[in-house]
């Protein structure tokens, strides 16, 4: 049993349901390669090593009812981003002053996991306040550069097979430029599609909840498992969920548009790497073709910045003024110039915003996905989170989007690919990242001893 | 400052400047540069796309 931390969510899940091995044996495996790993990867705040023990007990001793209904997590461990609420486990969100405060109750999203059968082990590690200073978190496949931001934690803790899967937030890049930059899969789904209940927020209208995992058949099925309405969430979706796991089978060919804008962004090497991972896909019969955005991507970023700025201050104003020393340098700094711009000038980037969606709505017709690389670079030293002009133009409109691991560059580290669906059709999207990572068959490993 | 279409970008980035000592003295508007740099650069650049009154609405 020595390989368990090894094995991907849906693995565990299925050899735990056929009695393969035990919740308690997968956790003490984990447990075992957090404390081997953690002094140099720094990627969790907090290890509940009891609370999840006794949970693995519980879960455990439901195995030997052979008449159990097991939920579809059923004995496996999870990492939550550390401003997710967890009944009885501090939340900082990287600020100091909230070190110490014990959640009551849990995040939805972390009900739902709990309902599924999922184990909590602990907070995975986050820049403050989801923002952009840099976190201690050190990247698994090369200890000087950045694991990204601002789900560092999560993205490293996956990466390293500390834990199978683990939940991040996206308001910019934060989870598929994690995901991108440690070699996993990332996945924000449509804004809304995942209740943000018991989240702490940075910009109310475009943070996201979503998965880090190593495999799309992990995120299709954590997906289902947090997706739904949540009346307690007033941005919340009332689609009904699709059986997203299922929309992997019987997978063909799909139809992608290149976006020219992007790739002529993006750093030399990174754009040779994805032009081949494009030909391949042709070469497996995708079909691809060129699709021009109507606007500048600057336009898209420059909308997002000022939402992102004018919201994260609506947030935070208040606390900044009584209380700034805690704060971090780039937040702190957003927040005291975000109360200088002016509401008009929030409210055009907000009409920009709408147009915006319907330009890349009507670019995104007759195609399966976009495909971009998800980051202009590979994670880059740590003193930054990294570029995320590759992925915030997505959280701006909400569209779903997932990052793929697809190479090693020359120094070991990891390339990633996006795809990016129309609103709600993550099944789509899903259906294609699954046939696209069938092609990558990327299986490295950071170079942990 | 104003949100004002017809001004440059160096205009913008003056005109917050100016804000940023007011509301927060010299020393410390000092330490904002990067981020006022950034967010004038953003209100320019979304300035520049001009929308008529009947246009979609935020």
């Amino acid at each position: 049993m020595a390989e368990l931390h090894k094995l991907s969510a849906v693995q565990a899940a299925r050899q735990i349901a056929l009695r393969r091995f035990s919740p308690v044996e997968l956790l003490d495996a984990l447990l075992a390669r957090i404390e081997r790993l953690e002094p140099n990867l720094r990627a969790w705040v907090t290890i509940d090593a009891d609370g999840a023990r006794a949970a693995a007990r519980d879960a455990e001793s439901t195995l030997t009812t052979r008449s159990a209904t097991l939920g579809p997590l059923h004995g496996v461990p999870c990492g939550l981003k550390d401003i997710y609420l967890a009944r009885g486990l501090p939340t900082a969100a990287g600020y100091g002053p909230l070190k110490d405060s014990i959640a009551a109750e849990d995040a939805e999203t972390v009900s739902r996991l709990r309902e599924a059968g999922a184990i909590v082990l602990g907070k995975t590690v986050t820049t403050q306040w989801a923002s952009s200073d840099p976190s201690p978190t050190a990247n698994p496949w090369h200890p000087d550069r950045t694991p990204g931001g601002s789900s560092s934690g999560s993205g490293a803790a996956v990466a390293a097979r500390c834990v199978p899967f683990a939940l991040g937030t996206q308001t910019g890049g934060s989870i598929l430029r994690p995901a991108a930059y440690n070699g996993v899969v990332g996945l924000k789904p449509t804004y809304g599609r995942v209740s943000r209940r018991g989240v702490y927020p940075l910009a109310w209208s475009l943070d996201h909840c979503g998965p880090i995992a190593r495999t799309v058949a992990d995120a299709a099925l954590v997906l289902g498992v947090v997706a739904g309405h949540d009346p307690a969430d007033p941005r919340s979706l009332t689609a009904p969920v699709p059986r997203y796991s299922a929309s992997l089978r019987g997978v063909g060919p799909p139809t992608l548009g290149v976006l020219p804008q992007f790739m002529e962004r993006a750093d030399p090497h990174v754009r040779t790497h994805i032009e081949g991972v494009i030909r391949a896909f042709e070469s497996a019969g995708a079909t691809v073709r060129e699709v021009a955005l109507p606007s500048p991507i600057d336009l898209y970023l420059a909308a997002q910045r000022l939402t992102m700025q004018a919201e994260a201050t609506a947030v935070h104003a208040a606390w900044l003024a009584r209380d700034p020393d805690p704060y971090s340098p780039h937040i702190r700094a957003e927040i005291m110039v975000g109360q200088l711009v002016p509401g008009t000038a929030y409210l055009h980037a907000q009409r920009i915003r709408r147009r915006l969606a319907a330009e890349t709505a009507a670019a995104l017709t007759g195609i399966d996905a976009f495909i971009l690389p998800t980051a202009s670079n590979v994670a880059p030293d740590p003193s930054t989170t990294g570029d995320p002009s590759f992925q915030a133009p997505w959280s701006l409109l909400g569209l779903p989007a997932i990052s793929l691991p697809s190479g090693l560059d020359a120094d070991g580290l990891p390339y990633g690919v996006q795809l990016v669906g129309a609103l709600l059709a993550e099944p789509t999207l899903l259906k294609v990242a699954a046939w696209c990572e069938r092609l990558l068959a990327f299986d490295a490993t950071p170079p942990l001893t | 400052m104003r949100f004002d279409p017809a001004m440059t970008r160096e205009d913008v980035l003056a005109a917050l400047i100016d804000d940023a000592v007011d509301a927060w003295g010299a020393e410390r508007a000092a330490t904002l540069r990067s981020s006022l740099e950034g967010t004038a650069q953003a209100i320019w650049t979304v300035a520049q796309e001009t929308l008529e009154p009947t246009d979609v609405e935020p």
